[in-house]
Formats: structure tokens, C-alpha cells, sequence
């Protein structure tokens, strides 16, 4: 089975065509077309002639795309059918950005690749199901607004955390896993088995652990001060939270998170002792969340450097639970974003071709 | 030495007489309606040797209240303050630890003043009177924010742009400081420990304000509260920790009314803001630990599960701490609380004495069960004998000090 993920960014769209072996749905990523970075449409009709001029002829059987927010609808991966793109659009209002981002996408995805099924992979769908107790905010009834918590690397830590699981015995019962995302805007999530119990990102992914130019956590009461900062209003203050902070805002320049976590530089070095503290927090919080912990897994796009935050974090988790230096188990999720997404894309595409009774909705996701 | 202690409310002023060091309560009470004239007139609720008595008048500043109360004093020789306490719940960057209070330091409260607007300008202004009314008695002042001065950069850092935060101030000050270090130092006095070597996460749970320290070599590292007494946990009308892009929205919608919202987030939020109904946990726990309804006991879930993340997060950075301290009015007196907060923490070296912790003999005492490696510990905070202690010892240093 062949498929061409596509993942919105901010300055356009990156490719990757992924061939997994199927069945089993968990292969191996045996083969990788191309990878790149530019505009959308555009882009999309030059990655179709990139395919057609490769040697590698064999068709893209569903073609995936990535998106940030499917809401409290999508808690799986699924095909674009008009059914589904009516719900994604009736959420517009709670994340304008990544639906509207999302459905110009297909579109565009089925002008270039009108011949292709088109399936759509969440970040937040591993985390439709967080408990209400770790999803609410205490805010009044009549505030206007109602929002939740969700995590935002959904995709990672589901795959990280199902790597991980597997490797561990747990006699049955469901293993208690910490999983951090090392990637732009790092994220930890606790997970029961293959449940979040909790998770860092908050009802946007500003809030939680600081990343390369999000701040993080801060008390409420600075983005009020910040909004009634007659030079900056809630507009500008939302700009400087959320593309002006983070290590970015405080180094001065920009930085990836993988240099905070390898560079020598003293001021570097500061940066890295406050996002490893904040770690540590959200790892303790995990473990009351979890009532203890079997196993800790590291994923994202700077996952290399997980041996880098596991120096420091283990022997913190180990003196707390009375283990010996070494004991717990922790392991690295190098798989990439592209092949979690063409996985989540393959599940669909097949969970839509099994029979399903009372369902007349089954290739609407199909070009007409 | 009789120190008076003032804790300055908003429209209220509370006190209490302590003789130091032996930390005898010789005279207590409350000013009451202090302020603009209400439907009721002010009144002192006075008790002395164990007689109370209750005087109606007019209280239009918290100059004039504390004048009242010096007078009722006054009635006794035994009774006469030699020092004044005074209680101040923001001292921002400034004031790292308690002061005796001079022109310079006077000069300093000014400019800390709107750190904190709602308790910090009536603390000030009774401080001004007393200076007045009493200019040879000294003055001390004890600041919520002192026993934070020691969390370490890395804990008290925002992720904001360098140049902001030098020049907003942002950073993390704590809160509840006194009641804080005063709980630490009886949980190490009880345990039998010094207080430079404890290690303890202490939970003071009000029914209003809220708090957990991270506390490591008797040294505040960490508090729930930060720049202000806003973030944390969900508390009875603050919503504690909140999405910044949630606050933005609110001021968004608010047409721009950034005060509005930061009302609504300290005074209708927390648990009033999800039950609509009730802003105290006992409400919504009963006794035994029943919900009274669905919105009550989901509220309920909602404010104990940030306190259980928080002592997670507090048991990591304190690692093998000697104990957890639970404090103040919830913290004391809701034994389904402290259960709650602790329940399946056995790998963190947490086991409660659920038969103890449910029927506790007096405070302090320990509710933790024998093979608990953390001890559990249910303390009543003196908020008052905490800021006579630091009184007391900031004077006799300034004795001690010589010429």
C-alpha cells in the first residue's frame, strides 16, 4: 500500500510518499519518495509530477493529510467524505485556523490528485476521551465561552506509546506510561494502557510546557496585563505569546529545540535548566496522575536528543519511586511524523472498505 | 514583648495581641464594615481574658479602626502593644525579606503597592496611621511573598521575551508564605527534624485562596501561585491555571476590558463558576465524602485533581520528602480531601491511615500509616504567631545589632 501524506505548515505543504507492506497495518516503512517544502497548490501539482516522472509507478492508494484539530467528532483517523468535511467545518468556530487550513487542503488535494482517496489523520483525537476532571477549566457557565483541554501531539504519543507498551510486562495490567513529545512545542501526556489520563497542551497548544517560540504556562493575570497594554491589546499580546516567546523569547533570537538541549552556551544552558524543570513537574504530575509508572518514551522531530532530557529526568523519577538508578525503563520512538500519518491513513481507508451495515456514506469520500 | 498583629482585609481588620516568645494570645478580634458606610454600622468584635464584647461605630478608614482598637486596649496596661505586626501579602522584588519599617522602607511599600491592589493599599494606609497615631512604637512588616524569595531562577522564569519580562516585572513571587513557613517549621519541630534539612510539600488548602509549596532544606523552591495569586490551583472563586489564549479570548470578547475579565477570573470563577451555586468544597463534599449532585461532584473532581497533579509534581522536585503537610480551614478539617489527594500514591512512598485520617485526634498530628515512607501530616497554620515570631526576632536582631 502506497501513501502521500500531506502536512500543512506554516509556509506550505510537506510531502512524503510511504509505502508500508499490508497487511499486517503496522509494517515497516520500507520506502520513501520525497520530501520537501512549499506552497500548497502549487505544490501539490509539482509533488504529482514529481511522482509521475519516478520510477516508482505503483498508484498512491489514499492520500493523507495531517491536520492539528478534529474536535470532539473525529477520535479516529477518516476518510474526507462530505460527511465529514460537514462536521469539520461545523467546527470552525473552535479552531478557525487548523479547519480552515484542513478543508482548503482537500480541495486542493482533489484538484491535484482527483483520482485518490483522501483520508484526514488528528492530533487530538487520542485525546477526544481525556477525563472531564483533566479537561475542564474553572471558568463560569456564562463566561462565553466553554473550553477544553487537548493535547496536541496526539499522533506521537499514540504511536510512541503503543512501541512502548509492547515492550513491556506488565502482567496484565494496563502499563502506566509517560510519553514526551520533543518537538517544536514539546508536550507530555500520561497514558493508562492506551488512555490519556493527562497532558500538558492546554485548549490551544500555547499553553503547557515552553517551545521554540510559545510560552508555555504563564499565570493568567500576564495575559490580561499584556491585553490591557494599551501598545499591545489582546491581538498583539496573543502574537507575542504565541511566536514571540518561548526559547525564542528568551535567548533573543531564534533556536530549535534540539540546540537548547545539546548547546554549551551558558545562556542556552539556562534555558534548558527551566524547560527540563518544567518537565519534571509535568512528569510528577504524570505519576500522580498515573499512580506510578512503568516506562517513559520519547518521540517527536528532536527525539534523537532524548538521552539529553533522560539523564537529567530519570534519576529524579527513580529517587521518588524508591527505584534503583537505571530500573526504569525508558526507550526512544524514532518513527516519523509522515509514516504515524500514513499509518492513520491506511486505518481509515481500510476501516472504510469493511462492510458496515445502515451506511450509505462509504465512498462519498471518493472523488465524484 | 506584646506584639499586635494586623492582618488588613479589604474592608476589615484583623488582630491579634501575642506575647513573645512564649506565643500567648492575649487579646483577639475583628473590625468589621471598615469603609464606606454600609446597611450596617461597623463593629469590633473584641475578646480579652477570655471576655468578648462587641463595640458599634462608625470605621470610615482602617486608620480610624485601628485607633478603635488601640483604645479598647488601652483600657488594660497588660494590654498595651509594644510592637506592631503587620501582615502584607506582596512585596514584590523588592522587600527578599521581612523589614522593621523606617522612611526608606515606607517609600519602598509605596512603590509595591499595586502589585497586589486589593490587599497591599489598605495594609499601607494602616501602616501610615499607625506611624501617625503611635510613632514610637516600631513597626514591622511581614510579606506573603518573602519565604518565596528563595525559588531558584529556573522555577520563577516565565518563557517571555527577556526585555517584557525585565520590564513588566513578570516572574513568579508565591503566595502564602507565612502560613507556608510557619507549617513547615511545626511539621519539622513535630518530626523531629531541623528546619534546614526538611524536605516536605505543603498544601494550604483555604476556602478561598489556595496553595501548594514545594519546599527543600526548610527553603520555599516552588509555589502553585505565580506573578499573582491567580495561576494555580482552582480555587473557590479563581480559576487557577488557564489557557493564556483562553484569557485573551475572554478580553476579546469583553470588547477589551482586560479588568472585567481579571474580575471575573479571581471572583466567579473556580469552583463558584462550575457549580454555579456554591464556592466552597464542603458544599460540595459532604461529610463523608458524597457529592451532593452531578455539576457538585464534577466540580469537586475538577479541584481535587489539580491539587493531586500539583503534590505530584512538588513530590518529584522535593524527591523523598519527610512529609506532606495539609493546612488551613480544607486542608484541616476535610479528611475526603486529604484522602482524595492521596489515594494510589503507595509507589510515591504515599500510604494514608484512611481510619486515622478520617477521626484525627488533635493537630498536629500524622495520618499517614506505618509503613508510609512520606509522612501525612494535618497542621493548623497561625498565620498571626508566624508574623509575631518574625516580629519578635526582627527586633531583637535590631538590638542585638550594635551601635
Amino acid at each position: 500500500m502506497n501513501s502521500l501524506v500531506l502536512i500543512p505548515g506554516k509556509n506550505g505543504v510537506s510531502y512524503a510518499r510511504i509505502s508500508i507492506q499490508a497487511p499486517p497495518l503496522h509494517g515497516d516503512t520500507n520506502a520513501r519518495f520525497a520530501s520537501g517544502l512549499r506552497g500548497t497548490s502549487a505544490a501539490l501539482v509539482d509533488v504529482r509530477a514529481t511522482l509521475a516522472a519516478s520510477p516508482w509507478t505503483s498508484p498512491i492508494d489514499v492520500l493523507t493529510i495531517w491536520s492539528m484539530y478534529g474536535g470532539p467528532d473525529f477520535a479516529t483517523p477518516v476518510m474526507a467524505s462530505r460527511t465529514n468535511q460537514d462536521k469539520l467545518l461545523r467546527m470552525r468556530s473552535q479552531a478557525p485556523l487548523s479547519v480552515a487550513r484542513t478543508a482548503g487542503l482537500i480541495a486542493e488535494a482533489r484538484d491535484a490528485f482527483p483520482e485518490t482517496p483522501v483520508a484526514l489523520a488528528f492530533e487530538t483525537s487520542f485525546f477526544v476521551d481525556l477525563p472531564t476532571r483533566e479537561t475542564t477549566y474553572a471558568l463560569p457557565g456564562d463566561s462565553g465561552m466553554s473550553p477544553r483541554r487537548w493535547g496536541y501531539h496526539g499522533l506521537y504519543h499514540e504511536e510512541a506509546t503503543c512501541q512502548l507498551g509492547q515492550t513491556l510486562d506488565t502482567r496484565g495490567r494496563p502499563a502506566r506510561l509517560l510519553s514526551i513529545c520533543l518537538d517544536r512545542q514539546p508536550e507530555i501526556a500520561a497514558v493508562l494502557g492506551s488512555a490519556p489520563l493527562l497532558v500538558t497542551s492546554g485548549s490551544t497548544p500555547v499553553e503547557g510546557l515552553p517551545g521554540e517560540c510559545n510560552c508555555g504556562e504563564i499565570d493568567p493575570a500576564i495575559a490580561l496585563a499584556l491585553a490591557a497594554d494599551p501598545a499591545l491589546g489582546p491581538e498583539h499580546a496573543n502574537i507575542l505569546l504565541t511566536q514571540e516567546s518561548g526559547f525564542a523569547g528568551m535567548l533573543g533570537h531564534s533556536i530549535t529545540l534540539g540546540e537548547v538541549l545539546t548547546s554549551k552556551r551558558a545562556r542556552v544552558a539556562k534555558i534548558r535548566d527551566h524547560l527540563l524543570y518544567r518537565i519534571r513537574l509535568a512528569a510528577g504530575s504524570s505519576l500522580a496522575a498515573l499512580e506510578g509508572l512503568d516506562g517513559v518514551v520519547f518521540s517527536g522531530r528532536y527525539a534523537e536528543h532524548a538521552a539529553s532530557v533522560a539523564e537529567h529526568l530519570m534519576p529524579h523519577l527513580e529517587r521518588t519511586l524508591d527505584r534503583a538508578p537505571g530500573s526504569l525503563p525508558w526507550v526512544t520512538c524514532m518513527t516519523p511524523l509522515d509514516a504515524i500519518v500514513a499509518e492513520a491513513g491506511f486505518s481509515a481507508l481500510l476501516a472504510n472498505k469493511r462492510p458496515r451495515s445502515g451506511s450509505n456514506d462509504a465512498w462519498a469520500a471518493s472523488p465524484s | 514583648m506584646r506584639v499586635i498583629v494586623f492582618n488588613c482585609g479589604s474592608s476589615s481588620l484583623k488582630y491579634r495581641l501575642i506575647d513573645m516568645p512564649s506565643e500567648t494570645e492575649l487579646a483577639a478580634g475583628e473590625a468589621e464594615r471598615v469603609g464606606p458606610r454600609t446597611a450596617l454600622p461597623g463593629c469590633i468584635h473584641h475578646q480579652a481574658w477570655g471576655q468578648k464584647e462587641d463595640h458599634t461605630l462608625d470605621m470610615p478608614d482602617h486608620g480610624s479602626a485601628f485607633s478603635a482598637v488601640m483604645k479598647l486596649l488601652e483600657r488594660d496596661a497588660r494590654l498595651m502593644p509594644e510592637a506592631i505586626g503587620h501582615r502584607m501579602v506582596h512585596g514584590g522584588a523588592i522587600f527578599k525579606n521581612h523589614v522593621v519599617v523606617d522612611e526608606t522602607v515606607f517609600r519602598h511599600l509605596e512603590e509595591v503597592q499595586d502589585l497586589a491592589p486589593i490587599h497591599n493599599p489598605p495594609a499601607l494606609r494602616l501602616l501610615a496611621a499607625c506611624r501617625q497615631l503611635y510613632p514610637k512604637l516600631p513597626e514591622t512588616v511581614v510579606f506573603d511573598t518573602a519565604f518565596h524569595s528563595t525559588i531558584p531562577t529556573m522555577a520563577r522564569t516565565y518563557a517571555l521575551p527577556m526585555a517584557l519580562t525585565k520590564e513588566k516585572g513578570f516572574r513568579k513571587y508565591g503566595f502564602h508564605g507565612t502560613s507556608h513557613q510557619y507549617v513547615a517549621q511545626e511539621a519539622a519541630r513535630f518530626l523531629g527534624i531541623p528546619m534546614p534539612e526538611l524536605r516536605a510539600v505543603s498544601c494550604h488548602l483555604g476556602s478561598g485562596g489556595a496553595s501548594l509549596c514545594a519546599i527543600v532544606n526548610g527553603k520555599s523552591v516552588d509555589n502553585t501561585m505565580g506573578y499573582s495569586p491567580l495561576q494555580g490551583l482552582v480555587m473557590s472563586t479563581r480559576s487557577g491555571d488557564l489557557d493564556p489564549s483562553i484569557a485573551l479570548s475572554l478580553v476579546a470578547r469583553a470588547q477589551g476590558d482586560s479588568q472585567a475579565v481579571e474580575s471575573m477570573l479571581n471572583r466567579k470563577s473556580g469552583l463558584l463558576g462550575l457549580t454555579g451555586v456554591s464556592a466552597d468544597i464542603r458544599d460540595l463534599v459532604g461529610g463523608g465524602g458524597a457529592p451532593q449532585s452531578e455539576a457538585s461532584a464534577q466540580a469537586a473532581q475538577v479541584y481535587l485533581w489539580r491539587i493531586r497533579k500539583y503534590l505530584g509534581a512538588y513530590l518529584v522536585i522535593t524527591e523523598r520528602p519527610h512529609c506532606i503537610i495539609f493546612t488551613d480551614t480544607i486542608g484541616e478539617k476535610m479528611p475526603h480531601v486529604r484522602w482524595a489527594v492521596t489515594a494510589g500514591l503507595e509507589s510515591l512512598g504515599v500510604v494514608m491511615d484512611d481510619q486515622k485520617n478520617a477521626n484525627p485526634p488533635a493537630l498536629p498530628v500524622d495520618l499517614a500509616a506505618a509503613n508510609s515512607r512520606v509522612r501525612i501530616l494535618a497542621i493548623a497554620t497561625n498565620e498571626e504567631v508566624a508574623i509575631a515570631r518574625a516580629s519578635f526576632d526582627l527586633l531583637a536582631n535590631l538590638e542585638r545589632r550594635p551601635s
